[in-house]
């Protein structure tokens, strides 16, 4: 086989080996004139990303999940804030080619009027292989994620394949680059039940054998539970609790991971059992004011949670959340008081 | 043809509870323009009673939503449709009916809800007064239908376009909507797939509740068994045209009796278990107009024995539960 | 990795550029075929030179003359053969040349987006606004008359809605999550919009340069029929212009070259509808 040689997962990464958004914001404006608005898909969000580990970014439609896919990977510029790779700020689509996306519709992620040979062989070459070993090089990746025999699949199109397919070569492009981080925007909900569990066992696979960092996007807690090694949880653009799966899962801190959890479904447990939660997600342009959960908080307290915006608190070890009845510390110290009340 | 008797009875339910939906022996063909003619639904019997929660799961392609439409008179014509079988919806017979009386039975006792709310509201014109309009002539006030669904019940709201409310608003004004005509039936295709977890479990427990409170029929399509699993009374489960397992949901998700519904619950990620590590299933649904000789899971199924060249029946495996298999005790 | 077999549920058909019956279209297509070989081999189709003057004028057809003979004698089959050349040439420049300004000035303006787009639509909506008849009245009047700058004249007249619809569909693919792909890959912006959206964007693109094929026929013989064309050509619309005065008493002069017409618009608008709807162009955006 003629891959190029990567990183093994032999050596492990030293620490500062990351992906950071730093305070990252992104604010979008939409409409025009009397009907401007403006859409704050995240708030000052930090976010870190290691080699070999697979953070998963879990909210809602409207959470700014995605968009912090796209700022991760460069095709967001962010309106405020840095993303650094190794500590040193970085920008442009890729990040100088650190990063690449798999996207949540395979069929749209793959250009319909081109071959799987063509899309990975331009793949190939702008990723630097020389033109004669283009063929071997995009064979051995096809083969690497599970599409065999490659040569079959080299002259179709992307609508001449299944979904699952679709995915894998889109995965394999992604590969051909040898990203050090890749993000995966809900890579499987448009699959079926069975699957998904092809494409994720392969985004783990990719995890162990190249080292490759994941940030996986996702509104489905059960395929978290089962792969992530962190957690953060997205809601309108903030990071409201996050920590290592085990923290978050283990005992979950913020009243809206809480929620999520007792919606997920699941074939183990009773729908009876699960407290559901009120109202209707607010949206981003205008956000409640204080914690922007409040609304639809099964514990706000009035009017602490209403006026003042909470800080992220330290539970225990990485596992913090945003909230002022998390824990046992129940300071608001940083909490700024809002004058103005603008409940949606 | 098997007999109807043997059909989904939930464990709960009692015999003398009307059938609102009865489906015998149903096979729907369609002949797209320039393709062959295909049968996506195929020796279909169903029946769902007054004050119970049908689940319908199946992946793409397994004919579920053709089955839902061909009950609710709702195939598209493009598609060249042909319904053979018997479809009673409240004890009317659709198939012999003429078309006139057949689109009376299916508008006055028969709602449905789409996957996108946006296909069912027209954004010109208020929620209220959309309601409103199938609501009054029925003798519904909207004020009592937005409170049944959780919707607030001001003036201010009602006042408001579809564009102004978020996706599972929408769809409960849908449902609303569904409700307003006091139907025996209500069919929902993926009613939540659109939407965000919370909120899909608000709707489906809206739907559960109102099954029972109004004694409505409900079949509830999708794709989630484990969303099925949570909200339904029975489950009927679809592979390449064919319900191939039915019965009492917690029966069936406790001991499946088909390899193809152990196998997607296999594939499945559980919050809950977090150590199960899901299976993918080998192979692929077969293609409608290439379906395999015998049982149509035969090629994917684990189980397989000689005796699957020969097609299954569906076969009584426990009360109320039938399954299309010949090695079910071996599961 | 353990490889397993998967199908796509349903294997899209390959799809064929003409819808299959169409017996419209097939018609349509020989119509054209037929007037470009008639234009190709002029010389040896038409039965006269189609500039002879001789004294049998204004004769109704007969044996000598197919379809009579106009004013001076000349023979108006020979000259319907000819000005097929003209007629089709102008009509092909027209609808090249407005989809290869549309597919530039839409493929910039809708790749780029914002400022660029503004401006550029802004102009493409002032040459929009203004009637082609005025445009060509202009050209004609500021530089001259002859084939090459009727043809121009057209071609002005027609690109704006051209660009407008590639820059729709440019709009549209470039938020494409395969743009997006082709993003991360490094690929630079003009290899985005030649390579990789072009061919997606480019149906609809066709399906208008065919429907501007007919219009600038259309056009150019408008053009003529006013004398703002070559004098020069033998095209239809200059021999319309021509029967302008014997309407009433030779209708062989008018009648043929009016078919003629006609026929070319009608089948080149029946070519760009069937091109529309036979699935190759995809989404339309407008």
């Amino acid at each position: 086989m003629t891959t190029t040689p990567r990183p093994t997962p032999q050596d492990p990464p030293p620490a500062r080996e990351t992906l950071a958004l730093d305070g990252v914001s992104v604010l979008f404006r939409t409409g025009s004139g009397r009907r401007r608005q403006q859409v704050t898909a995240a708030d000052e969000v930090d976010l870190t990303l290691r080699p070999g580990t697979i953070t998963a970014l879990v909210g809602e439609s409207g959470s700014g999940k995605s968009t912090l896919g796209r700022v991760a990977c460069g095709l967001q510029p962010p309106s405020a804030g840095t993303v650094r790779l190794d500590g040193a700020p970085v920008s442009g689509p890729g990040l100088g080619g650190a990063v690449q996306m798999i996207f949540q519709n395979p069929a749209a992620s793959l250009n319909p009027k081109m071959t799987v040979g063509r899309i990975l062989g331009h793949a190939a070459r702008q990723a630097g292989t020389g033109r004669a070993l283009v063929r071997d090089v995009v064979s051995a990746a096809l083969t690497e994620v599970g599409i065999d025999p490659p040569d079959r699949y080299l002259d179709r199109h992307p609508h001449e394949l299944s979904g699952g397919q679709q995915q894998r070569v889109a995965i394999a492009r992604a590969l051909l680059h040898r990203p050090r981080f890749l993000v995966a925007d809900e890579p499987t909900s448009a699959l079926d039940v069975s699957v998904r569990v092809q494409i994720i066992d392969l985004l783990r696979d990719v995890q162990a054998r190249h080292g490759t960092g994941i940030l996986f996007i996702t509104h489905d807690l059960s395929v978290v539970r089962a792969i992530a090694d962190r957690v953060a949880v997205v809601y309108l653009g903030r990071i409201v609790e996050s920590g290592t799966a085990g923290e978050v899962f283990g005992s979950p801190s913020h009243p809206y991971t809480k929620a999520l959890l007792g919606s997920t479904p699941s074939l183990t447990a009773a729908a009876e059992d699960a407290e559901l939660l009120r109202g209707e997600p607010a949206n981003a342009v205008e956000r409640p004011t204080g914690c922007h959960f409040h609304p639809r908080c099964p514990i706000a307290e009035q009017p602490r949670c209403a006026d003042h915006d909470p800080a992220p608190i330290v539970l225990d070890g990485t596992h913090t959340a945003r909230c002022h009845l998390a824990g046992p510390s129940l300071a608001v110290a940083d909490s700024n008081p809002v004058e103005a009340r603008r409940t949606s | 043809m098997n007999a109807v008797d043997g059909g989904a009875v939930t464990a709960s339910a009692s015999v003398s509870v009307p059938a609102v939906v009865e489906v015998e022996g149903l096979r729907v063909t369609i002949s797209p323009r320039g393709g062959r003619p295909v049968a996506p639904v195929q020796d279909v019997d169903l029946r769902i009673r007054r004050g119970e929660v049908v689940g319908l799961v199946g992946e793409s392609g397994s004919g579920k939503t053709m089955l839902a439409r061909a009950v609710a008179g709702l195939l598209a014509p493009g598609l060249r449709p042909r319904v053979e079988g018997r479809i009673h919806v409240l004890d009317r017979e659709l198939g012999s009916a003429s078309a006139a009386e057949r689109r009376a039975t299916l508008r006055t006792d028969l709602s449905y809800v789409f996957q996108d709310p946006n296909a069912h509201l027209n954004p010109t014109t208020r929620i209220g007064d959309q309601v409103a309009e199938v609501a009054v002539p029925n003798g519904n006030r909207v004020e009592d239908l937005f409170r049944s669904v959780g919707l607030p019940t001001t003036e201010e709201f009602a006042r408001r376009y579809p564009h102004q409310l978020s996706g599972g608003m929408k769809q409960r004004v849908v449902i609303a909507c569904a409700l307003a005509k006091d139907p025996g039936v209500i069919i929902a295709d993926e009613p939540t797939t659109a939407l965000d977890v919370t909120i899909q479990a608000q709707v489906l427990r809206l739907l559960r509740d109102l099954a029972t409170t109004r004694e409505v029929g409900i079949l509830l399509v999708s794709h989630d068994l484990a969303a099925i699993g949570q909200f339904c009374d029975s489950v009927a489960v679809m592979y390449a045209g064919r319900i191939v397992e039915e019965g009492p949901t917690s029966a069936i998700l406790r001991t499946p009796r088909h390899p193809y519904t152990k196998a997607l619950m296999g594939a499945l990620f559980d919050i809950h278990t977090p150590e199960h590590r899901p299976v993918a299933i080998p192979g692929s649904v077969p293609a409608l107009d290439d379906p395999p000789d015998g049982c149509r899971f035969g090629p994917r199924c684990g189980y397989r024995t000689e005796h699957c060249d020969d097609e299954p029946e569906l076969i009584d495996v426990g009360p109320g539960r039938r399954s299309r298999c010949w090695n079910w005790e071996r599961l | 990795m353990t490889v397993l077999q998967e199908r796509p549920a349903v294997l899209a058909r390959r799809r064929s550029w003409l819808p299959r019956s169409a017996p419209l279209t097939v018609v349509a297509v020989g119509c054209v075929v037929l007037f470009a070989l008639a234009g190709l081999l002029a010389p040896i189709v038409a039965t006269h030179n189609p500039f002879a003057v001789s004294p049998q004028i204004l004769q109704s057809p007969s044996g000598a003359h197919l379809l009579g003979t106009d004013e001076l004698g000349k023979d108006i089959f020979s000259q319907l053969v000819h000005g097929a050349r003209a007629s089709l040439t102008i009509g092909l420049a027209a609808g090249l040349g407005s989809l290869l300004i549309g597919l530039v000035v839409g493929g910039i303006a809708g790749y780029a987006g914002g400022a660029v787009d503004s401006a550029l639509m802004r102009v493409a909506e002032v040459f929009q606004i203004l009637p082609a008849m005025i445009v060509a009245l202009v050209i004609v009047a500021v530089i001259g008359r002859g084939t090459g700058l009727t043809a121009l004249a057209v071609i002005v007249a027609l690109w704006p809605q051209a660009a407008r619809i590639v820059r729709g569909q440019y709009l549209q693919l470039r938020g494409a999550e395969f743009v997006d792909a082709a993003r991360l890959a490094r690929t630079p912006a003009w290899r985005i919009i030649a390579v990789e959206i072009f061919p997606v964007a480019f149906p609809p693109a066709g399906v208008q340069a065919a429907l501007d094929v007919g219009r600038g026929m259309l056009l150019e013989s408008s053009l003529s029929f006013l004398g703002l064309g070559d004098p020069n050509s033998a095209s239809w619309g200059a021999v319309l212009r021509r029967a302008q005065p014997y309407l009433s008493e030779a209708w062989w002069f008018s009648v043929p070259a009016g078919l003629c017409v006609v026929l070319m618009v009608l089948s080149f608008n029946i070519i760009g509808d069937a091109l529309g709807s036979s699935g190759t162009a995809g989404r339309r955006s407008l």
